[in-house]
């Protein structure tokens, strides 16, 4: 367990050691989150990068009340967004080659990826951080820039529809 | 959707990202967080209290030359004269026309709350090396600082000249100057940019009228026996406005965020 307090306090205070700790624990997460919303590895691994490095930078201007996690999935989330809008017509084919064949293993595991293709941007963004990164709706709130009942209501629809679509594969 | 189907979305999720860490790229990215911390911090941070001090000349002077002016008319109207020779104002006009004064104090800050929105100052403001709620923070301090100075100076001429107690003339004060800034606060941070300055001065004349209208209709309101609902009311609208101030800033603390870049 990774006590944020102390840790920023002690990189403001110039222990890179800390620094360490903290991008080797929220890494594999970050990761996570840009595997998510990048289309192959390399560019994940960029954004994850670059996510760390943004957030180095303006620590200074992060005022610390408990949401660092958040602050760092806010990022991550900016981050990956500007990398989805860089993305060139030539990497297309590639990407969409490794897609398919991600989402035939996916397909061959669970239904449920496959559906949250047909769930809208916001509410699949909500369901992944909900279920794969297990972070609360206020986390989540903070996260995508929404309040928390917008969060509730996404998540709801989206729940719903998966319910019913997964019902409907079944029959 | 139902506790099973829940569990499954969640380990089926999981288990798509099944992360195989690049510990070379991991390394990479320490380095260069590392490196980036360095570099950061080569730049020395303006403190706090230059940074006020350098607002003054920006915010500091326009305002209080306003609220100068509402000084002199706070005099005009509490202290030197009698305020039978004041048109035709009695002393049973004081609730009425303190409630009005102290409206009028909180629009002097107006002007100058948003004007990194009006004109266009935004991104700017966020080359400098504070950030967004620092800067709307100092503003709230030295419009403030002059607000208070207003009201207690007002507080303290009309108490010479009220018929009724001290504790009336601040409730009389205190809650229409609170309204009109709770009401202020969230036009500032729900109304549409560039036109929260003349929303905010429509408000502030509405609430005035009304003051007018409920001493015509209602006077019996500014009688003593009623200064406990007075005193509630203000209670509640200076919690509102802590609240107001508080999400403000919290809401350009996420501009702050999304300018940046980041």
């Amino acid at each position: 367990m990774i006590h944020d307090d102390a840790l920023l306090q002690k990189i403001r205070d110039g222990d890179s050691t800390s620094l360490d700790k903290l991008v080797a624990f929220y890494y594999p997460d970050i990761l996570r989150y840009c595997l998510w919303h990048t289309p192959n590895r390399q560019t994940a691994e960029d954004a994850t990068q670059d996510t760390f490095l943004k957030t180095i930078r303006h620590l200074d201007a992060y005022v610390h009340c408990g949401k660092f996690r958040a602050y760092l999935y806010k990022i991550a989330a900016n981050v990956c967004i500007d990398y989805s809008r860089k993305k060139t017509m030539e990497q297309l084919p590639d990407d969409l080659q490794e897609y398919d064949i991600q989402m035939e293993r996916i397909e061959s595991d669970a239904h449920f990826l496959w559906l949250l293709r047909d769930l809208s941007d916001e509410q699949r963004e909500v369901v992944l951080l909900r279920f794969a990164h297990e972070q609360k709706i206020r986390e989540i709130a903070e996260v995508i820039g929404v309040p928390m009942r917008t969060v509730q209501s996404r998540l709801r629809s989206a729940l719903k529809r998966l319910e019913k679509d997964f019902g409907k594969e079944v029959r | 959707m139902n506790k099973k189907l829940r569990s499954e979305l969640q380990a089926a999720l999981k288990s798509q990202t099944d992360l195989k860490i690049s510990e070379e790229h991991l390394m990479q990215t320490i380095r260069a967080s590392r490196m980036a911390y360095q570099s950061r911090r080569q730049r020395e941070r303006i403190r706090y209290p230059a940074f006020l001090l350098r607002q003054v000349r920006f915010v500091g002077a326009p305002v209080w030359l306003l609220q100068g002016f509402l000084l002199l008319c706070a005099f005009w109207l509490f202290g030197f004269g009698d305020i039978g020779t004041v048109s035709n104002l009695a002393p049973r006009h004081l609730p009425v026309l303190l409630g009005c004064f102290a409206v009028f104090i909180a629009m002097t800050s107006i002007p100058f709350i948003g004007r990194s929105a009006q004109y266009r100052m935004l991104e700017t403001e966020m080359a400098t090396r504070i950030s967004i709620p620092k800067l709307l923070l100092t503003r709230i301090f030295i419009i403030g600082i002059g607000n208070v100075l207003l009201l207690t100076v007002s507080f303290l001429l009309a108490s010479t000249k009220a018929e009724f107690g001290a504790g009336s003339v601040a409730l009389f004060l205190l809650l229409p100057y609170l309204v009109a800034c709770c009401g202020c606060l969230f036009i500032q941070a729900y109304a549409h940019r560039g036109y929260q300055g003349f929303i905010s001065t429509a408000f502030c004349f509405s609430l005035t009228a009304l003051l007018f209208v409920l001493y015509k209709t209602a006077p019996m309101v500014y009688e003593q026996a009623f200064a406990p609902i007075w005193g509630a009311l203000c209670t509640l609208c200076a919690v509102i406005l802590i609240i107001g101030i508080y999400r403000l800033l919290d809401k350009s603390a996420s501009l702050d965020l999304s300018l940046n870049g980041i």
